[in-house]
C-alpha cells in the first residue's frame, strides 16, 4: 500500500524518534528506583497523563479489530463507543479513593493495594496471577498484530517474524531506558498520531465515499440485515458488553498503574474527563470505517474482514492516489497503537514479576525491594523471549487459554469496588474471607461456563455471570459475618462510629 | 508472602470526602443511562430512518453522549479531595 522507500523512511523515523524518547526519558529520572522506573516517579501531568491513557486505551485491537467486529456485527457495533465510555464510568466506582490509599501506601502494582488493605496471601498471589496472564494475553496479541501490521504496510518486505523481532528490541530498548516515562513520552507521540490519523480517516472517507447516510443507504441495499433494529439478544449482550467492559477494563494493571503515576488528583481528573468524551469521536470513527467496509466490500469471509481497515483505506490510494499520504499516517497510526498497548503491557508486567512475585518470595519490604529495580529489564527480556517465541510460532491452545482474560480479570473488581467503600477498621469493612469467597465463587462460574464451550448465555458472557455471583457471595459473606457478631443488618446511611460522634 | 506489620488504622468519623459512587442518586442515573444506551425499545420493530440513519441508531448515540455527559459531570462536579476518603 503506498510506495515501499516512503513507508521505510516513515517507519525508520518513527522508531528513532522512539528511542530517542527512551534516551530522554533516562536522562530525566532523577534516581534508577522502583518508583521512577514504573511509574515515573509519580510525576505525569494532564496532557502526558491523557495521551498515555488514550494510546493505552485504544490499542491496535480497536482500529483493526473493532471494524472487522462492525463488518460482521453491523451497526450495532456502535455499542463499542457506548462501553468505551462506560471504562470511565467503571473508574469512578474506585479510582478515587484508590488514588488516595496509593499515595499513601506509595504503591507500585494493583496488587499492592490488595496486599496492604487484605494482607491475604491467597488474594496477593491469585490477583498477582490474574494481572500476569491478563498482560500476558495482552501482549502475545500486540506482538503478533506488530508482526502482521509491519509485513502488510512493507507489503512483505519486512516479513512477519522480522516484524514481532524487530518490534520486540525497539520496545524493550525504550523500555530499558526510560521506564514508563519514556513509556508515556512514546504513548504521548503515539497518541497524537492515533488523534491525527482517525481524524483524517473520517475526512477522506466522507470525501471519497459519503456521508454516514449515504454508506447507510448502501448497507440497505447490499447487506440490509446489517442496519436492522438489533434483536433483544443483541440488546442483552450491548449490556453485558456494558458491564464486562465497564468493571473488567479499570482493572488493567498498565491502567490502574498510570492512576498511580498521576502527578496531582487534579489532573487525573481532567485527564478522565476528556477519556469520558473520546469514544465519541475516536470509536464512532473506527465504527464508521467498518460501515464503510460493509457498503464497499459486501462479500468477504471470516479473515478477510478482520483486514477491512486495510482494504478501506486501499481503495482510498486507488480512487485517490493522493490519499497515500494520509493513509500512511493512518497506517502508522495503527501501528503505533500495536506499540503503545504493548510498551504499556510489557512494563506493567515486569512490575508485577519484579513486586509482586521476586520482591515477596526474596522478602524484601519497602527500600529493600529497591534492590531489585536492576532485575527489571531482566524480567522484560525473559518475557519477551517467552511471548516472542509464542508469537513466531502460535500454539493455539494456549491462545485459547489465554482468550479468557476479561472473563477471569474482572471477578478481582468487588475487591477494588467494595474493598475501598470502607476503613479497614470500620465494622462494616469487607474482610479478606469475604473477597476470597466471592473470587473462587467467581472465576468457578465463569471458568467452568467456559469450559463447557458456552460464549454466551442469552447474550450474557460467563464473565459477567461469574461476577453477579462474585458480588453476591462477597455481600452473602460480609452479611453473615456481621450477623453473628451480633450487628444489625447493614445500612449504609448508618453513622460507622456513634461513640465517636457522640464524644 | 510476609504480612504487613503496619497497625490497622483507627476509623475517622470528622471527615467526610467526596466522590461519585457516594451518590447514590448519580449512581442510580448512571445506571439508568447506560441501560438505555441499549435499542431495547426497538427490538423486533421495522427499520424507520430518521435523517438517512436508523432510528434506533439516533437513540442509541444519543443515549451514549448523555453517558457521556453523565460521566464527565460526575467527575466535576462530585469528586473531591478532601480528608481520607471515607465516610
Amino acid at each position: 500500500m503506498g510506495n515501499p522507500q516512503l513507508v521505510l523512511l516513515a517507519g525508520g523515523l518513527y522508531v528513532v524518534l522512539l528511542l530517542t524518547l527512551g534516551l530522554l526519558g533516562r536522562r530525566a529520572q532523577p534516581a534508577r528506583t522502583l518508583s521512577e522506573h514504573f511509574l515515573a516517579g509519580r510525576s505525569l501531568g494532564f496532557l502526558v497523563l491523557l495521551l498515555t491513557l488514550f494510546a493505552t486505551q485504544y490499542s491496535g485491537n480497536s482500529l483493526s479489530g473493532f471494524p472487522g467486529k462492525t463488518y460482521r456485527s453491523g451497526l450495532s457495533y456502535i455499542m463499542s463507543v457506548t462501553f468505551m465510555i462506560g471504562i470511565v464510568s467503571g473508574y469512578l466506582l474506585f479510582v478515587p479513593q484508590l488514588f488516595r490509599e496509593a499515595r499513601r501506601g506509595r504503591y507500585l502494582t494493583p496488587t499492592d493495594y490488595l496486599t496492604d488493605r487484605f494482607r491475604s496471601p491467597f488474594l496477593s498471589y491469585t490477583s498477582a496471577v490474574i494481572f500476569a496472564v491478563t498482560l500476558c494475553n495482552f501482549l502475545l496479541a500486540q506482538l503478533m498484530a506488530l508482526g502482521h501490521a509491519v509485513a502488510g504496510l512493507t507489503d512483505g518486505r519486512i516479513p512477519y517474524a522480522a516484524g514481532v523481532l524487530g518490534g520486540m528490541v525497539v520496545i524493550f530498548v525504550y523500555e530499558w531506558l526510560g521506564g514508563l516515562r519514556a513509556v508515556a513520552w512514546t504513548d504521548a507521540l503515539q497518541g497524537l498520531i492515533l488523534m491525527v490519523g482517525l481524524a483524517l480517516v473520517v475526512g477522506l472517507l466522507m470525501l471519497e465515499v459519503g456521508t454516514p447516510a449515504a454508506v447507510v443507504a448502501q448497507i440497505l441495499e447490499v447487506a440490509p440485515e446489517k442496519a436492522a433494529n438489533p434483536s433483544l439478544q443483541i440488546c442483552l449482550t450491548w449490556l453485558s458488553s456494558f458491564l464486562l467492559l465497564g468493571l473488567g477494563a479499570p482493572l488493567y494493571p498498565q491502567a490502574i498503574q498510570r492512576i498511580y503515576a498521576a502527578r496531582r488528583l487534579v489532573e487525573l481528573r481532567k485527564a478522565l474527563m476528556v477519556m469520558a468524551v473520546m469514544p465519541l469521536f475516536a470509536i464512532t470513527t473506527v465504527v464508521f470505517v467498518g460501515a464503510v467496509g460493509i457498503a464497499l466490500f459486501p462479500n468477504l469471509d471470516g479473515v478477510g474482514s478482520d483486514q477491512v481497515t486495510f482494504r478501506v483505506l486501499a481503495y482510498l490510494v486507488d480512487v485517490r492516489p493522493a490519499a497515500a499520504l494520509p493513509v500512511l499516517l493512518v497506517m502508522m497510526a495503527v501501528l503505533a497503537a500495536i506499540m503503545s498497548t504493548a510498551d504499556s503491557a510489557l512494563l506493567s508486567l515486569s512490575s508485577i514479576l519484579t513486586k509482586d512475585f521476586a520482591a515477596r518470595i526474596l522478602g524484601y519490604e519497602g527500600s529493600q525491594a529497591e534492590r531489585l529495580t536492576r532485575l527489571a529489564p531482566i524480567f522484560s527480556l525473559a518475557v519477551l523471549a517467552g511471548l516472542g517465541s509464542l508469537a513466531l510460532q502460535p500454539r493455539f491452545t494456549l491462545w485459547r487459554l489465554l482468550e479468557i482474560k476479561f472473563e477471569v480479570l474482572i471477578q478481582l473488581s468487588p475487591a477494588f469496588v467494595l474493598g475501598t467503600l470502607h476503613h479497614r477498621g470500620d465494622r462494616r469493612a469487607f474482610a479478606a474471607r469475604d473477597m476470597t469467597l466471592g473470587l473462587v465463587a467467581g472465576l468457578v462460574v465463569a471458568l467452568s461456563a467456559y469450559a463447557a464451550g458456552i460464549r454466551s448465555l442469552g447474550g450474557i458472557h460467563p464473565g459477567v455471570l461469574g461476577v453477579m455471583v462474585n458480588y453476591a457471595a462477597v455481600l452473602a459473606s460480609r452479611g453473615l459475618r456481621l450477623r453473628g457478631q451480633g450487628h444489625p443488618p447493614y445500612d449504609p446511611t448508618a453513622d460507622p462510629n456513634p461513640t465517636a460522634a457522640a464524644t | 508472602m510476609p504480612r504487613s506489620t503496619k497497625p490497622p488504622e483507627a476509623p475517622s468519623a470528622a471527615v467526610v470526602s467526596e466522590e461519585p459512587r457516594r451518590h447514590r442518586g448519580f449512581l442510580a442515573l448512571l445506571a439508568l443511562v447506560a441501560l438505555l444506551t441499549a435499542p431495547l425499545p426497538f427490538a423486533g420493530a421495522p427499520l424507520v430512518l430518521a435523517w438517512g440513519l436508523p432510528l434506533w441508531l439516533w437513540w442509541s448515540l444519543g443515549m451514549t453522549a448523555l453517558l457521556s455527559a453523565v460521566t464527565v459531570w460526575g467527575i466535576v462536579r462530585l469528586w473531591r479531595d478532601d480528608g481520607d476518603g471515607y465516610p
